[in-house]
């Protein structure tokens, strides 16, 4: 009798036969691939009509907003609200969405309360896959992959960065055009309210595959810790780089463990706008530069490496991991240079019993100070909810539960989906402002504003100062701006490649912040960069802008 | 056997002293600000203490008020005792039958086994696998897709191999069956591997978060390594109601250190029990006789 054993023949025989069975499997993936639809021509989504724009009715703003993106502001919450959906949309099934989420992950409806009345008012049965925001990239391609999709799926953000979204979304989403294109959505008056510049980003395939999940134009603050500014005797208005750098220096004691910069690719785009460094892409006469290939962007990094040699930046600056909001909040950094506009809610909430801390915003300048930089718009969402293939009277009433969730500010229905009810969610404080219970807290991070969304507004309950500050910021900054041209256009390659070059290109560039290797081997990087995909991403770019016509006025 | 020189030993001291502080101040530094105040904490910048001058305990308090934390805690050691359990049971039959000369289909087994070992199946089929299995958002989804190691396999084989072949023939005369034989004469020769692969399925069971994130859909039923990504490594405010906490929240960077603390201490207790055995066992092969 002989042992088992396993020869070298025997192995190279079995994993032979291994690595065939793998091709296979890789050959079966292409054939679905190349079974979906793929028609995502950018003539055709160029000519695909958008959602008619109606204004809702509703609370007047005490400041209004304004076309170049200032958005509407609200000292208090409205006294009187109105109802914006006159009856419940659902049918009395179950609903299954997923999404990502920024909290923890609150109970499910048979220990929420919020949930469970949610449900009712829905009428349907909302089951929701919640994602941890990091985690939604993976867990959404596997899900994908594995074929059972729920009903609403919010792509993974940025969408664009999906590789092969237009097949993806041809083949197993549905086409909403019908539905929704021009006067259409206006039997959804809630998803009528979005502005035009939200839907953009959700027209593949010369269709309409689903409902953004909007944002402003504003996009991202420069926030600072006011109060340290004023403890150190730095202003805020900082003209040019020079003053800048000194400011961040005063603020500065490497002793006391405190600097004035955090992380460094958010202080590269505010040196970025300082620097009038194109907003990702320049488009000129149908060509696209990317940032990386300009002398703003050498100039910036120039600016960083001084900034980084003078110390003003956190040690941990280059970890993915710094906890940068709690050294934010901790004093131990007065400036996150870049941070989403939204998160000027969660700071105040998060310092709510800290007496000396005071928000505040940086304007920036060019860099000679001579006026205000232009700023970086955003692209109007933040990604958008699909829906899966069904038939056209679930869809209607899918449709009809994404516009009960985008019901604007100043609804009754908004004021549910943020602060729940009266009583167990949340109190009013004497200006009749909303001010969430311990309950409420954790009940309502339920992440339904990533499958619809109103336009946010700007408001801080029992903050009314917090309004005339944003909006007057907002009022400054927002005329003088350079959008992303490329913003609408769908490039496969920046889908599939963009994260390693970029990556690679990022990681040369931090070795030369970091003074490992000299500012003249940005050329390399950026070398590297286009032959690595870069070009190709431009080229498939000015393709489909030339299709399209040109970029959106 | 000659003395070093004073100074060759000064410098093996020295160099191991070094050594033993960069292990150990990570970990002390973690402890240490799991059990600082607030006021620590700030006087700190906002970051790691020291030497938590504020004591409190008010961060384990929260944590294992019956929140999420404790609840994953539970999860875990249920998973962890259940999964090494069943995979030390199917890995020391598999690798029996595969170190049994002439035993029926061992052969294309063991080239099943070393495929395993060589080749991922990746993360789509898995997963379409645990779908189609009907586990997900079930527990089992946490143990039967790595309930047994291909390696694993093949070491226990290796000192099942090296047992004395006269003890199998004795109690073939004796008249007992493989089974006797595995459970009366193997197991009991074999603690040393059994600890030391034990200990390896115990520590990839605690520390598994991946398939956790893809297959458990309900936070309710969440591990403790996925508890540990989402509040540590990817800083996700933990809030009241998730800790179980009634009045002020301790500060999240001290509750974050504590939820480190708790997800690596329970598995560090279990080294020393098996630590006699743990030497024996990673000496297997090393040394030919």
């Amino acid at each position: 009798m002989s042992t088992p054993t396993f020869g070298r023949r025997r192995f190279l025989h079995g994993a032979g036969s291994l690595a065939l069975l793998a091709g296979t499997g890789s050959l079966l993936s292409a054939c679905n691939d190349s079974g979906a639809p793929s028609s995502n021509q950018a003539d055709a989504n160029r000519g695909a009509e958008l959602p008619t724009y109606r204004r809702f009715a509703g609370a007047e703003p005490d400041l209004p907003g304004n076309d170049t993106g200032v958005d509407d502001a609200y000292r208090n919450f409205p006294a009187e609200q109105l109802r914006s959906v006159a009856e419940t949309p659902g049918n009395g099934g179950t609903v299954s969405g997923m999404a990502n989420i920024f909290y923890a992950i609150p109970p499910g409806p048979d220990r929420n309360a919020f949930w469970a009345d949610l449900n009712e008012r829905l009428g349907v049965d909302l089951d929701l896959r919640m994602v941890p925001n990091a985690d939604y990239p993976t867990v959404f391609q596997t899900v994908i992959a594995g074929g059972d999709l729920p009903d609403l799926v919010m792509m993974s953000p940025p969408p664009n960065r999906i590789p092969n979204l237009p097949q993806l979304l041809g083949a197993q989403f549905s086409n909403l055009s019908d539905h929704l294109s021009g006067d259409a959505v206006l039997d959804y008056p809630n998803l009528a309210n979005l502005s035009t510049d939200s839907w953009r980003s959700t027209v593949y395939n010369g269709g309409i595959y689903g409902v953004p999940i909007p944002r402003g134009r504003t996009h991202s603050y420069h926030f600072i810790r006011q109060d340290l500014f004023e403890k150190y005797g730095v202003p805020v208005e900082l003209k040019g780089y020079d003053e800048f750098a000194e400011a961040m220096k005063a603020l500065t004691d490497s002793r006391q463990r405190r600097f004035a910069l955090s992380r460094i690719l958010p202080t590269m785009k505010l040196l970025g706008r300082m620097n009038n460094e194109p907003n990702n892409w320049r488009e000129e006469g149908g060509s696209f530069t990317r940032s990386y290939e300009t002398e703003e962007f050498r100039q910036t990094v120039s600016d960083m490496t001084e900034l980084w040699e003078a110390g003003v930046v956190h040690p941990d600056a280059f970890s993915d991991t710094q906890p940068f909001k709690q050294l934010f909040n901790a004093g131990a950094c007065a400036v996150n240079a870049s941070d989403g506009y939204g998160g000027w809610t969660q700071y105040i909430v998060d310092n709510k019993d800290n007496p000396e801390f005071e928000l505040g915003l940086l304007p920036v300048y060019t860099r000679d100070g001579s006026e205000l930089a232009p700023w970086a718009y955003g692209p109007g969402q933040y990604s958008f909810a699909a829906i899966k293939q069904q038939d056209d009277e679930r869809l209607t009433m899918l449709l009809r539960v994404l516009n009960w969730l985008a019901a604007p500010f100043g609804t009754q229905e908004y004021t549910y989906r943020f602060y729940g009810e009266e009583g167990r969610d949340h109190t009013l404080d004497a200006d009749g402002n909303p001010v969430l219970t311990a309950e409420g807290t954790a009940n309502t991070v339920l992440p339904i504003r990533y499958l619809a969304d109103s336009p946010s507004p700007i408001f801080m309950p029992g903050r009314p100062q917090d309004a005339d500050y944003q909006h007057e910021f907002q009022s400054r900054v927002l005329p003088n701006g350079a959008a992303d041209p490329t913003v609408g256009l769908f490039s496969n390659t920046n889908a599939s490649k963009n994260a390693a070059i970029d990556k690679a290109f990022n990681d040369g560039v931090n070795e030369i912040i970091q003074g490992r290797k000299p500012i003249g081997d940005l050329d390399s990087l950026v070398s590297d960069w286009r032959s690595g995909g870069g070009d190709q991403i431009r080229a498939e770019y000015e393709e489909e802008l030339q299709k399209a016509g040109g970029v959106p006025s | 056997m000659e003395t070093p020189k004073p100074l060759v030993q000064a410098i093996k001291f020295i160099a191991l002293l070094v050594s033993v502080v960069l292990v150990i101040v990570p970990f002390w530094t973690v402890i240490a600000t799991s059990f600082a105040d607030e006021e620590t904490i700030n006087a700190n910048a906002g970051g790691m203490v020291m030497w938590p001058t504020g004591f409190t305990v008010s961060s384990y308090e929260a944590l294992l008020n019956g929140g999420v934390v404790t609840r994953a805690l539970v999860i875990s050691v249920l998973v962890t005792v259940v999964g090494t359990l069943l995979s030390l049971a199917v890995t020391a039959c598999l690798a029996y039958w595969l170190s049994r000369p002439g035993a029926l289909g061992a052969k294309p087994m063991l080239l099943l086994v070393l495929g395993s070992v060589l080749f991922s199946p990746g993360l789509i089929p898995n997963y379409l696998v645990v779908k189609e299995l009907g586990l997900l958002d079930n527990y089992w989804s946490l143990i039967l897709p790595v309930m047994v190691n291909g390696f694993n396999v093949i070491v226990m084989r290796a000192f099942f191999q090296n047992l004395p072949r006269e003890l199998f023939e004795s109690a073939a005369i004796d008249g007992a069956s493989s089974a006797t034989v595995l459970v009366k004469i193997v197991l009991p020769l074999s603690k040393a591997v059994l600890a030391v692969i034990g200990l390896f399925y115990a520590v990839a069971y605690w520390n598994a978060f991946f398939n956790a994130l893809l297959y458990i859909q309900s936070a309710d039923k969440w591990p403790m390594a996925l508890v540990l990504r989402t509040f540590v490594v990817n800083q996700t405010t933990i809030g009241g109601d998730q800790v179980g906490a009634t009045e002020a929240l301790p500060p999240q960077l001290s509750l974050q250190m504590a939820i480190l603390v708790m997800a690596t201490v329970p598995i560090l207790i279990v080294y020393p029990f098996l630590q006699k055995h743990f030497a024996k066992g990673v000496m297997i092969g090393a040394v030919k006789g």
